[in-house]
């Protein structure tokens, strides 16, 4: 199914294989490469759209840079206020207050999504193994 | 992840909104969104359904939310009931667009707005930002069992 110019049912086989290859975070750019898009915002789009409602199979969540080294640390869910006080980077340990512009947007597997997936997979290689 | 999809892009955008320093999501992937052809409303199904709320509905009530706050700043009544009412009002909205809204609290929230809203002087435009709005949350509480 193309909408909007990208291969959804494509991009939904990309997610599938990034969940089975336990893949915890990735972001449009990723998912346009692997699954041949290049309107990244509207793989962007697509991917917010899979990460709302009660029966989202993605979480979206906000990503801090630390101000020294721009190190991908904090996440903050949407809906959240990013902290007014000083945090300290995960890796580098610089301490800096999270800002807005510099921040990004990234995606996780809900829990559901990723055991679907893998239930789905190792039912087809039962499948398989009795064929 | 060399190439980011930066927040600040997606707020020029208006993909995503900051209200009150919270960021949401202001869905307007409409175009995916679609469930037998009914888009941004209720709809329902089979003899025992409840309603299922459509999720363009949370970026409706963001930007009605926003809209009354906005006017609420420009109402000549005291700073202090201002920012009661604002903290309120987007606590209330919060609640609201949550998976799983707590109705109690919910109900609680459009009390304490209510309530504050009947004390200070009202301009038409809050009058009907307020009932606006009021009329779209009172859409998220579930149907009495």
């Amino acid at each position: 199914m193309t909408w909007m110019g990208i291969n959804t049912v494509r991009i939904d086989e990309v997610l599938e294989l990034l969940a089975i290859a336990n893949e915890k975070r990735f972001n449009a750019y990723q998912v346009a490469l692997l699954s041949n898009e290049s309107d990244i915002e509207a793989v962007n789009d697509y991917l917010i759209y899979k990460a709302q409602g009660r029966f989202a199979s993605l979480s979206a969540k906000i990503e801090t840079l630390c101000e020294a080294n721009n190190h991908p640390d904090e996440h903050f869910d949407i809906g959240d206020q990013l902290p007014n006080y000083e945090i300290e980077c995960r890796i580098c340990g610089d301490e800096y207050v999270p800002d807005i512009d510099n921040s990004h947007l990234v995606f996780y597997f809900t829990n559901e999504f990723s055991e679907a997936v893998k239930k789905k997979q190792l039912t087809l290689s039962k499948q398989m193994v009795a064929i | 992840m060399s190439q980011m999809v930066w927040l600040n892009d997606l707020i020029a955008t208006n993909k995503i909104v900051v209200v009150n320093g919270g960021i949401h999501m202001n869905n307007d992937n409409k175009q995916y969104n679609t469930v037998n052809g009914v888009q941004g409303s209720a709809f329902s199904f089979g003899p025992n359904s409840t309603n299922t709320v459509n999720n363009n509905q949370n970026s409706d009530l963001v930007d009605l939310t926003r809209q009354l706050i906005e006017i609420l700043k420009s109402q000549e009544i005291p700073t202090e009931q201002k920012q009661e009412l604002e903290e309120v009002i987007t606590a209330a909205a919060e609640e609201a667009t949550k998976e799983t809204p707590k109705k109690a609290i919910l109900k609680s929230l459009l009390a304490s707005v209510n309530s504050i809203m009947d004390t200070i002087n009202k301009t038409p435009a809050l009058i009907t930002a307020y009932e606006k709005w009021d009329k779209f949350i009172q859409g998220f509480n579930p149907p009495p069992v």
